[in-house]
């Protein structure tokens, strides 16, 4: 419990640090909000350039401005952005719905692919299907991602008219009522199947694409952990006992091989977040991904300074998970 | 075994047969950009106005001829140098049924004018009013505009604004409720909106019964989307996706010439670019034919100038450089520059390919351009603004850039490009060209009252400039759309206003 609190309290000066340095890049990188809004727009005289910067609040000095930031973020109040004029935090939790949601397909995806493919590959180790993974997992992890999805697009959008290549929902299917902001879940609390299945197909590909280098890393992760397990006293004494070997394979080797690759799945569930940006933008994702890239481009400091400290603050939280599960599968490290 | 395929074939024709069968005419449009905010007084954002204009309408319009159209007006017309009138149309009703009266505009026009008139803030927009001070309501259907001082520019910069209720007071809108062809229904932050046919429409319900613009930033996916048939309307096209969309039996590619013109600025007060040799060794040097065909597969049109040939006052008696290696190489040397020089060229990221021909193509004659990439046009400026205070040796020698001139009216390119006033009017001046005459002749065509002086003043200052040739001369880039023949009656504009009033689905 101690160790809870004790990596709890570190990610205070982490957050700290974080903030530190994206309000600092923001600023000091050359360009400027309102000369944007600004450009090209009639008569605009330095007095107008002044007048929205004075506005804006941004005439203040830096250090003021970070700390105003900081003193906001501690009341709850994430500021407003300079754009879209709403507030921060509504900009960010209406979207926040739609990359939880395909990041969590597309951790689905890659267990139901990593998983049985890791675990195949184990047992029929240097088999051709062994082989064949290997190379497919290889393939999986180079892959770029911008590249992965519009390809998908061409074939399954493009090609065999199979799946959409974009948005979350059909227009012309009514959404259900918004409860949680997962379309899947909010179909079903409606009972609403047209939606659900709607859902599903324009997940399909966006799922896919974001999560095919993890599905690899989650089938070597799983195929050596195996190949570790299958080795033990244990599975070998299962065996001789006469237990199904479909049995012995799930049931107790899998069982163990699985703390690794929990591990493993929760520690890289942060890097599906930098891989959302590029899969929002090509399947029209209304998420954060595209809202951090937005406002990175307009120089919107408000909002690129909170969406980066919730990247920041769900990375470490992934890690304090990793740790806390690994804890909890594993007897052996109780504390 | 057999039962399972047939189960497996069951559940994936349900899975992807339902969402096929859709309702009638609805048109997706899949655009570049989301909306930046449903305010129509608070963006300078064109993809914003190209949205928010199904739902609001303008005193007036620009037509896809550049004609300008009135909309909420019967006639605007000068009353004295500083007054408009505007006579507002009768029988408009906004979108909750409520009449469109002379205070809805007044409202409106006053809105953008006044400093804090949106919850505290200054509208975005107020650049494009000019000196007008504020909108008085005379009568039921009258308004009168009142200016600071003569802007004969007025007619021609109205059509940029949009009327809303004079009921939405102080705050922003969130909820547009407009006079348009179509009514606000939802709006998804990088995803899409949707707009619904009003059936009072003044000028009759629109043929389609809904809209749908869709966001996909990324253009290869927008144009797959455009092949898989998820969308009707493409914008921003690429140019090396038009041969596979021409190819395709059901897309039609249409292009219009856009407003904005390219060029390259060269700083005007530092060596070796303080010669007026070297900048037309410069323009001898850049084979724009070439560079227009390479980059732009031709869909592009040269200018010998800055401005569009559709611009008023376009000067049709200068000539082009002709691309000619040797007389470059000629004036170089007679500049004292026999070997040529080297300069570093700044250009931001999507432009860097534009910068590498002009590398390639300057190299031939000795010069070597080091191209110097920046993120984005915003930072781009800042760094040369801030070189512009230092002295000339620390200052930056020449950029790639272009300018909207969307209102193609010479002043508001000319202006901000070639006056000398960097911090005023000049804003936009990287050359740091400075000639009293061009400044006083451009001052002029701001408050001067007839068409006719103030196209004498564009022509005189367009010929002094082009001699000066503080610039590489490029083009004005065409704008491509890709169209699914379905959609009928579809005109693009040279502003990127779509005017879906009339368009219909077969």
């Amino acid at each position: 419990m101690d160790k809870i609190l004790q990596r709890l309290l570190q990610t205070i000066p982490v957050l700290i640090g974080i903030s530190l340095i994206v309000f600092s890049l923001m600023h000091l990188t050359p360009g400027d909000p309102v000369e944007i809004m600004l450009a090209e727009v009639g008569y605009v005289s330095q007095e107008d350039i002044e007048l929205m910067r004075a506005e804006l609040g941004l005439d203040r000095p830096l250090i003021e401005q970070y700390f105003s930031f900081v003193a906001g973020i501690l009341r709850g109040d994430w500021g407003t952005s300079l754009r879209a004029r709403v507030s921060v935090k509504e900009l960010i939790l209406e979207r926040l719905p739609a990359t939880i949601e395909l990041t969590l397909a597309a951790i689905v995806v890659s267990l139901i692919i990593g998983i049985p493919a890791g675990v195949l590959s184990a047992v029929r180790r240097y088999s051709w299907l062994d082989k064949l993974g290997t190379l497919v997992a290889l393939v999986g992890i180079s892959m770029p991602q911008f590249w992965l999805g519009l390809t998908l697009v061409l074939i399954f959008s493009v090609g065999l008219h199979l799946l959409p290549g974009g948005v979350r929902l059909a227009f012309d299917i009514p959404a259900p009522p918004t409860v949680t902001g997962l379309l899947l879940v909010d179909s079903i609390l409606a009972g609403n199947w047209a939606a659900f299945w709607g859902t599903l197909r324009h997940l399909a590909l966006p799922a896919l694409t974001l999560g095919a280098p993890m599905s690899a890393l989650t089938m070597r992760v799983t195929r050596s952990s195996m190949l570790e397990v299958i080795r033990q006293d244990y599975v070998t004494f299962a065996r001789a006992k006469g237990v199904k070997e479909m049995a012995v394979i799930i049931k107790h080797a899998l069982r163990n091989a699985l703390i690794p690759i929990v591990t493993v799945v929760a520690l890289n569930m942060g890097s599906l977040l930098g891989g959302n940006m590029i899969v929002e933008r090509i399947f029209s994702w209304p998420g954060l991904g595209q809202l951090v890239v937005d406002s990175i481009r307009t120089y919107d400091y408000p909002v690129v300074q909170v969406s980066v400290m919730i990247y920041a603050l769900t990375y470490v939280a992934m890690n304090l998970i990793a740790d806390l599960l690994y804890i909890r599968l594993n007897p052996r490290v109780r504390i | 075994m057999r039962r399972y395929i047939f189960v497996l074939l069951l559940v994936c024709s349900v899975l992807f047969g339902i969402g096929i069968i859709g309702e009638a005419k609805t048109l997706v449009v899949g655009i570049h950009d989301d909306l930046a905010t449903l305010d129509p007084a608070d963006f300078s954002h064109r993809e914003t106005e190209m949205m928010l204009r199904q739902i609001y309408e303008g005193i007036s319009t620009y037509m896809p001829s550049r004609e300008i159209q009135y909309e909420l007006a019967e006639s605007i017309e000068a009353v004295d140098d500083t007054t408009y009138e505007i006579r507002v149309r009768k029988g408009v009703e906004f979108h909750d049924g409520t009449p469109l009266t002379a205070e809805d505009v007044a409202f409106s026009i006053n809105r953008l004018v006044k400093p804090g008139a949106m919850a505290g803030r200054t509208s975005q927009r107020r650049g494009l009013m000019g000196p007008t001070k504020e909108a008085v309501v005379i009568d039921e259907y009258t308004v009168h505009v009142i200016l600071e001082n003569p802007w004969p520019l007025f007619p021609r910069f109205i059509p940029w604004q949009m009327i809303v209720p004079h009921t939405v007071g102080d705050g922003y809108i969130t909820e547009p409720v407009g006079t348009g062809p179509y009514m606000f229904d939802e709006w998804v932050r990088d995803s899409h909106l949707s707009v619904v046919a009003n059936p009072n429409y003044w000028r009759g319900k629109p043929n389609i019964d809904r809209v749908v613009f869709r966001v996909i930033g990324d253009e290869s996916a927008r144009v797959s989307a455009l092949r898989a048939g998820e969308i009707d309307i493409a914008t921003m096209v690429p140019v090396h996706e038009i041969p596979a969309l021409e190819a395709a039996p059901n897309i039609d590619v249409l292009s219009v010439l856009g407003t904005r013109s390219y060029f390259l600025e060269m700083n005007v007060n530092k060596p070796p670019f303080n010669d007026v040799r070297v900048r037309q060794a410069m323009n001898y040097a850049v084979d724009i034919d070439t560079l227009i065909e390479v980059l732009y597969e031709g869909r592009a049109t040269r200018i010998p100038f800055v401005l569009s040939p559709q611009a008023f006052a376009y000067h049709d008696g200068l000539q082009f450089f002709e691309y000619n290696p040797e007389k470059a190489m000629q004036l170089l040397a007679e500049a004292g520059y026999p070997n040529g020089f080297e300069f570093e060229l700044d250009v931001v990221d999507t432009h860097r390919s534009r910068a590498e021909i002009y590398q390639a193509m300057l190299s031939v004659v000795g010069i070597n351009a080091k191209i110097r990439t920046w993120p984005t046009v915003s930072a781009m400026r800042d760094a040369w603004m801030q070189a512009k205070n230092k002295p000339v040796h620390e200052q930056r020698d020449a950029l790639l850039t272009d300018w909207g001139n969307a209102s193609l009216d010479p002043f508001d390119i000319l202006i901000p490009k070639f006056h000398s006033d960097a911090s005023g009017l000049g804003r936009s001046n990287y050359s740091g060209y400075s000639n009293p005459e061009v400044d006083r002749l451009l001052e002029s065509t701001l408050t001067s009252g007839s068409d006719e002086e103030r196209r004498a003043a564009f022509l005189k200052v367009q010929e002094i400039i082009y001699a000066d040739v503080p610039m590489v001369f490029e083009f004005v880039a065409h704008e491509v759309y890709g169209v699914r023949n379905r959609v009928k009656n579809f005109e693009p504009s040279p502003d990127g206003r779509l005017h879906l009033w009339a368009v219909d689905l077969e």
